[in-house]
């Protein structure tokens, strides 16, 4: 079930994807 | 112990002699015909915001398969056998018609943006603005391929009742970071973008085949 390695996987994987989210809306804002 | 439903999509999973339908050759002359033909236009950027999304859905189906084989219950999403019949199912929750729809909606989605990048809809940064609806339709779509059992969540952080993760983590990374590698002010940077995200997908893949996680 949900056990430790399981954890890590899923905050790794939303730690990338929120990095590109982050990445990605900071060069949208910044011509604004 | 697997659930049921994760026993049942391994039992096709990479078994193109049981699952293979015709319908997919001419969805796949489909897909050649809207890339030619954006390759006809020169519309090169855009391609390369199709092919960011397709590289960022292939890192979440990635994942997840390593969620499901690290856990031995389920992946965060499955397509079981039985129901809404794919022609290959490439990782657990990943099938052929989901790959192509994905490099699909990567390229019709760079191809609604406005040339004015600054432009704003509603007040609002028009990347962002076509960043959340379009996530946000993607969501309720997904929703009602759940409802209808096609798509199968069988963790409770990923449910119907509560898509805010969906929505974060499942969709608006790959319309983001579609547009982001979209705009770069020249092609050879979109296409560094693509193979930084490829070459990352790759290597995940590579490690992940030799733990036995797909």
């Amino acid at each position: 079930m949900l056990t430790g390695g399981v954890l890590a996987v899923i905050i790794a994987a939303t730690v990338i994807d929120l990095a590109a989210v982050g990445i990605a809306f900071y060069d949208f804002l910044k011509r604004d | 112990m697997y659930s049921e439903y994760t026993q049942s999509a391994l039992e096709i999973l990479r078994h193109p002699s049981e699952t293979m339908h015709w319908y997919i050759i001419p969805i796949l002359l489909v897909l050649i015909y809207i890339i030619s033909r954006e390759m006809h236009d020169k519309h090169y950027q855009v391609l390369a915001g199709g092919v960011a999304l397709w590289g960022m859905d292939l890192f979440n189906e990635t994942w997840n398969s390593m969620v499901c084989f690290i856990s031995g219950y389920a992946p965060v999403w499955g397509t079981p056998m039985g129901v809404g019949d794919t022609s290959l199912l490439i990782l657990i929750g990943y099938n052929v018609e989901i790959s192509m729809m994905f490099l699909m909606m990567g390229i019709a989605s760079c191809l609604m943006l406005p040339e004015d990048r600054k432009a704003k809809i509603l007040g609002i940064n028009n990347r962002i603005f076509y960043a959340v609806v379009l996530t946000t339709l993607a969501v309720i779509i997904e929703c009602f391929l759940n409802y209808s059992g096609l798509l199968t969540w069988e963790w409770p952080f990923w449910q119907r009742k509560v898509p805010w993760l969906i929505w974060f983590i499942g969709y608006l990374p790959f319309f983001a970071t579609a547009f982001y590698v979209h705009d770069r002010p020249t092609l050879k940077q979109s296409l560094k973008c693509d193979a930084a995200i490829l070459g990352f997908d790759a290597v995940l893949l590579i490690v992940c085949g030799f733990a036995g996680w797909l």
